[in-house]
């Protein structure tokens, strides 16, 4: 497989991203186009950015493979959306094998297809949901809210709520506390039993 | 990093190479660190005690000896299973596989509002062992929730908006009886970080063109290369 770019690697977060130590790895690359993203550098032109191929990703982030066995941690792929990679994605969980536990920080704004694959070889999903209003979703975003959230149920169906942690940001200018309290409500719903809600400030 | 981040991160990652050097009868010193400057979590010292570590526990294997690693830092990690050790110099065939079982309990309770006995949902559990957190939870729509840890002693922290934090400390897992908590009325401004069951609800301060740093106690959110 060829090399991907990557806007970034970040060693021993403990607890962040799930269980134990883990390494984040971000990917180039993303669908949507948030007004207050916090990992810009995966919109621009992905010159100069370090690229690696999933053996070459797994030799450089293995320095850590003691922490990750000890600890049930892994690699969090985060970006950018790491679900437009769920080939790399594959190829790297036949590289490391059971060991590491695999964890993905995802928006859902992908092809269904995509979804199937990545559950076949990540053991927990981070999902970025944003809104459940889809006019507000559009506005911060300029994504489909409807294929996030079928794609969320989709998710669910396929690895259960414990596997999956859902955020919720209250974004000054866009939704409201009660507009994230219908969201959350939503979730539980749908049988979401994980929900980590944000407050942004905007200064 | 924040410093102060960085040697929490650093103590923490000391104390699992601690438990795998002591589970598998490795003399290892590691002597309490010094420097006072700006810390990134690990030093050329750390890494040099964990590649010490990969090579001796690589020696136990080729010597047909037992290699006990998974789970082992159990306040990092809310499960243990059935691992395969594998330094990352070794082949495949190298390896061989371990097993480290530990039981674990289940957790329940429940939140209601002190006055009106309604139950609270999305309200967030943080679990604490010695001042630091190793699980947390969110009730469901009543109120309620469930979660596993091992035996042991913990803190209990309930935290939600509107509501005044709720401390249960000294908390015995395996518990006798669920865990019912009664929250107390407290008008708390939303500008002010909450701590949400394993994650924050933080106040994340973004610049005029988005992505700047933020700063969960310490923790930058996005990538710094």
């Amino acid at each position: 497989m060829e090399s991907v770019p990557f806007i970034g690697i970040d060693r021993h977060r403990l607890g962040i991203d799930g269980v134990g130590v883990t390494t984040l790895a971000a990917f180039h690359g993303c669908p949507l186009r948030c007004r207050y993203c916090l990992n810009r550098r995966c919109l621009e032109d992905p010159e100069g950015l370090r690229r690696f191929t999933p053996q070459e990703l797994y030799d450089y982030v293995g320095v850590d493979n003691l922490y990750f066995i000890a600890t049930g941690g892994g690699v969090c792929f985060g970006g950018g959306e790491p679900l437009l990679r769920v080939d790399f994605l594959t190829e790297f969980k036949a590289i490391c094998g059971k060991g590491w536990n695999l964890t993905a920080e995802t928006s859902l704004q992908v092809p269904s297809e995509s979804v199937r694959g990545a559950a076949e070889v990540v053991g927990d999903f981070i999902v970025d949901i944003k809104e459940s209003n889809p006019d507000i979703y559009y506005s911060y975003t300029s994504g489909d809210a409807a294929r996030a959230w079928d794609n969320l149920a989709l998710l669910l169906s396929l690895v259960g709520p414990e596997h999956v942690i859902v955020r919720v940001p209250q974004i000054p200018d866009y939704n409201t506390e009660a507009d994230c309290d219908r969201t959350a409500q939503r979730l539980v719903s749908m049988g979401i039993t994980r929900i980590d809600r944000f407050v942004y400030r905007v200064k | 990093m924040d410093m102060n981040r960085g040697k929490d991160i650093c103590k923490e990652l000391k104390a699992v190479r601690r438990q795998i050097a002591a589970e598998n009868g490795i003399d290892l010193e590691i002597p309490e660190c010094t420097y006072h400057g700006a810390c990134p979590g690990t030093c050329p010292r750390c890494e040099s005690e964990v590649r010490f570590l990969e090579n001796e526990l690589a020696k136990r294997i080729k010597l047909g000896k037992v290699a006990t690693v998974a789970g082992l830092a159990l306040t990092l990690s809310a499960t243990a299973q059935a691992q395969d050790v594998a330094p990352r110099q070794q082949q495949a065939a190298d390896s061989v596989k371990v097993e480290r079982k530990v039981a674990m309990y289940e957790v329940k309770g429940s939140v209601v509002d002190e006055k009106t006995r309604e139950p609270l949902p999305f309200v967030n559990v943080v679990v604490m062992r010695d001042g630091k957190q190793v699980h947390g939870a969110t009730t469901d729509f009543d109120g309620n929730f469930k979660l596993r840890l091992p035996e042991g002693e913990y803190d209990f922290e309930i935290v939600t908006v509107g509501y005044a934090r709720y401390i249960r400390t000294g908390v015995k897992v395996p518990m006798e009886q669920p865990l019912e908590v009664e929250l107390k009325n407290d008008a708390t401004p939303i500008d002010q970080i909450i701590e949400v069951g394993g994650s924050y609800f933080p106040i994340i301060d973004i610049g005029p063109e988005g992505g700047m740093n933020t700063n969960i106690q310490g923790v930058p959110l996005y990538i710094q290369y």
